[in-house]
């Protein structure tokens, strides 16, 4: 869970020329410089070390490098991230200071939303979910068995948290089936667990987006396909920083989550020691 | 989902004779159907989740499911592959000779499409299930909670070995 390869460089920059995350240190800070001078001392050739520095400079004269969904460099480093979830790892119960879901090697980057909450206000993700733990789960409304397993189970941890911290979470439910889910199905279905879930819909076009934007197949479907949409079967927990840190399997009991919220709550995203 | 673990099957047969006791097994033929649940809340559509026992030396299978709370009772099963969990409908799901089957979330289920009823908590609903050799019976299914599910086996299962062991 807790392995060295834990990274700060921004995600999205390494992905550039696919360094093995294990050569950056834990604690780096963001900068290109410190980074380049990381890889410098990595085995990569002289040339390509020219080439990163030289891309490096280009990108941040046009001021995209910091923004974690600077989306030229996004996909190759998303898809890596997202692959972790192809294994499933339970959550484990540890120490009081330690998050018991799965730590992901590597954050899973900021989605691109911009999809419809059920009051049919707009859901920008890098606005929305500023200073917020953020949980992001894919299901649908007619999802009888997996969906609602998350959703109760995060529901009954929303429920013992205090009203202040209650405040910095939001939990988003993005439909896989949203030309069924509409706005307003969503939120009588999510009312049954709790009342501040946000249910996202829009087009089957823009929920792919919104997949593929942190490496996560396209997996939304039209109201004419027969069978029943595929989803992610993690909950993903995205945190000021505008990463997410945590995923949760299916199973995760509420304990769990409530231990995980109050941690993310009140501390903050910091690396496992 | 086929369990045939010696613990679990003991587990299961003193379930069943705790059950039983209660007046809350029914048995057919060979199989034996305990835990029978569904929970709330749900969407349009619910689950049903049991254990079905197979006494007998031949195998079985659950072929069909009817309830008379849904438009329709099939019988589905999610999977995960790669991090992504689906759904689909099976043609029936196997109970081994001397084992079990193990309809639980995540796995097999009896899907109930279109719930036309206000299933309320501390309801029951009667659910009618079809085997290929033992034929029909009629079980009184348990609306609970959903969080409540964790008390299924496999919910103490997974939670007891996710536990580190002090290490």
């Amino acid at each position: 869970m807790s392995s060295s390869s834990h990274t700060r460089v921004d995600p999205t920059t390494v992905a550039f020329w696919s360094v093995d995350e294990s050569h950056v240190r834990r604690g780096d800070p963001p900068g290109g410089t410190r980074l380049a001078a990381e890889i410098a001392r990595s085995r990569l050739s002289v040339w390509r070390g020219l080439l990163v520095v030289a891309l490096l400079t280009a990108v941040s004269a046009c001021g995209g490098a910091a923004a974690p969904h600077a989306g030229v460099a996004r996909t190759g480093y998303a898809q890596r991230a997202a692959a972790q979830l192809e294994t499933e790892v339970l959550p484990k119960r540890g120490a009081p200071d330690e998050v018991w879901g799965r730590v992901l090697d590597l954050p899973m980057p900021t989605p691109d939303f911009d999809l419809t909450a059920a009051d049919r206000s707009s859901y920008d993700f890098a606005r929305d979910a500023e200073a917020l733990v953020t949980l992001v789960y894919f299901g649908y409304t007619s999802c009888p068995d997996v969906c609602p397993t998350h959703m109760a189970a995060i529901g009954r941890a929303l429920d013992q948290l205090t009203p202040v911290q209650r405040g910095h979470v939001d939990v988003l439910f993005v439909s896989v089936d949203p030309t069924v889910d509409t706005p307003e199905r969503l939120r009588s279905y999510l009312d049954n667990f709790a009342p501040d879930i946000t249910g996202l819909t829009g087009t089957p076009e823009q929920v792919n987006r919104a997949l593929q934007s942190i490496g996560l197949p396209p997996t939304a479907i039209d109201a004419d396909v027969d069978e029943p949409p595929r989803h992610p079967s993690s909950v993903l927990g995205y945190t000021a920083d505008g990463s997410a840190h945590v995923a949760w399997s299916f199973g995760t009991t509420p304990d769990i989550y409530l231990h995980d919220l109050r941690l993310l709550i009140d501390n903050g995203w910091s690396e496992p020691t | 989902m086929t369990r045939l673990r010696t613990r679990t099957a003991l587990a299961v047969g003193a379930l069943a004779l705790f059950l039983a006791a209660c007046g809350g097994a029914a048995s057919s033929g060979e199989i034996t159907v305990t835990n029978a649940r569904v929970p709330v809340p749900a969407g349009a559509n619910g689950a049903a989740y049991m254990t079905l026992a197979n006494s007998g030396d031949g195998a079985d299978r659950l072929i069909g499911a009817s309830t008379n709370v849904a438009e329709a009772a099939e019988l589905h099963q999610s999977s995960m592959e790669d991090g992504s969990m689906a759904m689909q409908q099976v043609d029936g799901v196997e109970i081994p000779g001397g084992g079990e089957a193990i309809l639980e979330p995540g796995g097999y289920h009896v899907m109930l499409t279109g719930v036309t009823s206000d299933l309320a908590e501390g309801d029951t609903v009667d659910l009618t299930l079809t085997f290929d050799n033992a034929g029909e019976q009629t079980v009184s299914a348990e609306v609970v909670p959903i969080g409540d599910m964790e008390a299924g086996s496999e919910g103490m299962d997974m939670s007891s070995e996710g536990m580190s062991s002090e290490g």
